[in-house]
């Protein structure tokens, strides 16, 4: 029925779009009505499942959606008792399982689905999207097959693939950030993070301060305006290079503590700290780098008193 | 595995039993190649009179200098980010990775450098000096203010560490000294402006 390309279209339209109709499993040309594609098969879902339903199990026959890209063809059928408790017939009289051997499902996709699962729980405690989850799952895989980190955990890798993941996404998480949802320490994460990139031979972008802003003050609760002054603070400081060698934490940290202490709702250090992450003397000492120079840092619209600020 | 310390000069030493020995700290080449020879002596005087040293060869030098501007690091990291990796959170430094005089670089924003390298010393800071010029940063007279009120002595630091090994002969156990780090310090004649 397809002519060259694989695409079904009508001989006499070309480039006129098919309607489906799904009843009849008819692909129709609109122009003409000719009926070009026959016996059409639907490839979506049989049956809708909802979460609320826990009373019946899942009447869809086919099972879940086939983790094509990460996983390989693994067409096997589980036989034995159903985790919800649905199937009466796999027990026997006294309540055991009939069939035991559930074991050998995947045995060398076994550390991936594992990995996959730290992933996303991993992702799930800080609110990440299914793309950072995704792409994450990904670099997981090609470090997987690559085998370079070997003698390191897969829980160590899959963290630092997360970490990877949200900086490739343009929204970086710092290092803590990412520990506080691993069991892995900081430094083991840093050296499979560098591990991971020369294997794969890429590079991210260095993180600014503009990167952690918009969280850091969100979580503070901390006004748009204040927020944006912090945001200019920050990036001002780090363009005239007042601060170098501080890292961008610590930077943002301290521009935050300037913004809110030069505006309503003051924050002490240990607030900040304990949000971004960051020690409240490193705080301190980034903010008598920036002290100095207060008045060039603020937007220009933004009604400073300079007596209101701190000195340290 | 046997950990010697020499005072004189002021090395420490590995020695394994199958007779390699690795001894590091040394502030010379000179001075490893020294230091060697002292333990080679010390162990043939416990019972081993013809004790050889063999293999002696530099495996690293490690050293120290730094330039007469700071370096803005992170328009540095940034235009070499495939040699340069630069990770703010985990360590302050840019680490410059480069390969015909293999050697590891740390550059730092205050413009001081630790290399670790295997044989030539003087090209691979050569080598930096071009790339890291265009990064400088002009020091203002407040800056060098700040910094010669906190100024540290600057001493040479030089440490070498050396392999070598032992070779046991039915009668004779020689010893092969090598020098593995060597630090070095120099400062340019340039002052600041």
């Amino acid at each position: 029925m397809s002519s060259g390309g694989g695409m079904i279209q009508c001989p006499d339209h070309p480039y006129a779009p098919l309607i489906d109709d799904c009843r009849a499993g008819d692909q129709i040309c609109s122009e003409c009505g000719l009926v070009v594609g026959d016996r059409v098969v639907d490839v979506g879902s049989e049956w809708r499942t909802f979460s609320n339903e826990a009373g019946n199990a899942d009447p869809s026959r086919v099972g879940a959606t086939e983790n094509t890209l990460l996983n390989g063809t693994n067409l096997t059928t589980m036989i034995g008792p159903s985790p919800s408790g649905g199937n009466v017939a796999s027990f026997d009289d006294s309540g055991a399982a009939v069939y035991k051997n559930r074991q050998t499902m995947s045995s060398s996709d076994r550390t991936l689905i594992n990995a996959f699962k730290e992933i996303g729980t991993m992702a799930d405690r800080i609110n990440l999207t299914r793309t950072i989850v995704d792409r994450a799952n990904r670099l997981f895989k090609d470090v997987h097959d690559g085998k370079n980190l070997k003698g390191h955990s897969t829980d160590a890798s899959a963290s630092a693939c997360l970490y990877i993941a949200c900086r490739q996404e343009g929204v970086p998480r710092t290092f803590k950030e990412i520990c506080a949802v691993s069991k892995i320490g900081k430094k083991e994460i840093g050296r499979c993070f560098k591990l991971i990139l020369k294997a794969l031979e890429t590079s991210v972008d260095i993180i600014t301060t503009s990167d952690f802003m918009p969280r850091f003050c969100c979580n503070l609760g901390l006004p748009i305006n204040v927020q944006m002054a912090a945001s200019h603070i920050g990036r001002k400081a780090v363009e005239l290079d007042i601060v170098p060698g501080r890292s961008p934490i610590s930077v943002a940290a301290a521009a935050i503590y300037m913004a809110s202490h030069a505006s309503e709702k003051k924050l002490t250090k240990k607030e900040i700290g304990d949000i971004a992450g960051v020690a409240d003397v490193t705080i301190r000492q980034s903010y008598e780098l920036m002290y100095p120079r207060a008045a060039d840092l603020f937007p220009e619209d933004f009604k400073l008193i300079l007596s209101q600020l701190p000195q340290r | 595995m046997v950990t010697m310390r020499l005072r004189k000069p002021y090395t420490t030493a590995s020695i394994w039993s199958s007779g390699k020995v690795t001894c590091t700290g040394a502030t010379s080449e000179d001075e490893a190649k020294q230091a060697a020879r002292r333990i080679t002596r010390s162990v043939s005087k416990l019972g081993y009179p013809k004790l050889r040293l063999v293999n002696y060869r530099v495996v690293n030098v490690l050293g120290t200098c730094t330039m007469p501007f700071a370096i803005k690091i992170t328009p540095f990291s940034a235009k070499h980010r495939d040699i340069a990796s630069y990770e703010p959170e985990l360590h302050p430094g840019v680490t410059y990775r480069l390969k015909e005089p293999k050697a590891t670089l740390k550059i730092f924003s205050t413009g001081s450098i630790t290399h670790l390298c295997v044989g030539n010393v003087q090209s691979a800071i050569e080598h930096i000096y071009s790339l890291v010029f265009e990064f400088r940063k002009e020091r203002s007279p407040e800056d060098i203010r700040t910094m010669q009120a906190t100024k540290r002595s600057r001493g040479f630091k030089r440490k070498c560490s050396s392999d070598f090994g032992f070779e046991a002969d039915e009668e004779c156990i020689t010893i092969d000294d090598g020098e593995e780090e060597e630090a070095e310090d120099f400062d340019s004649d340039q002052s600041h402006d």
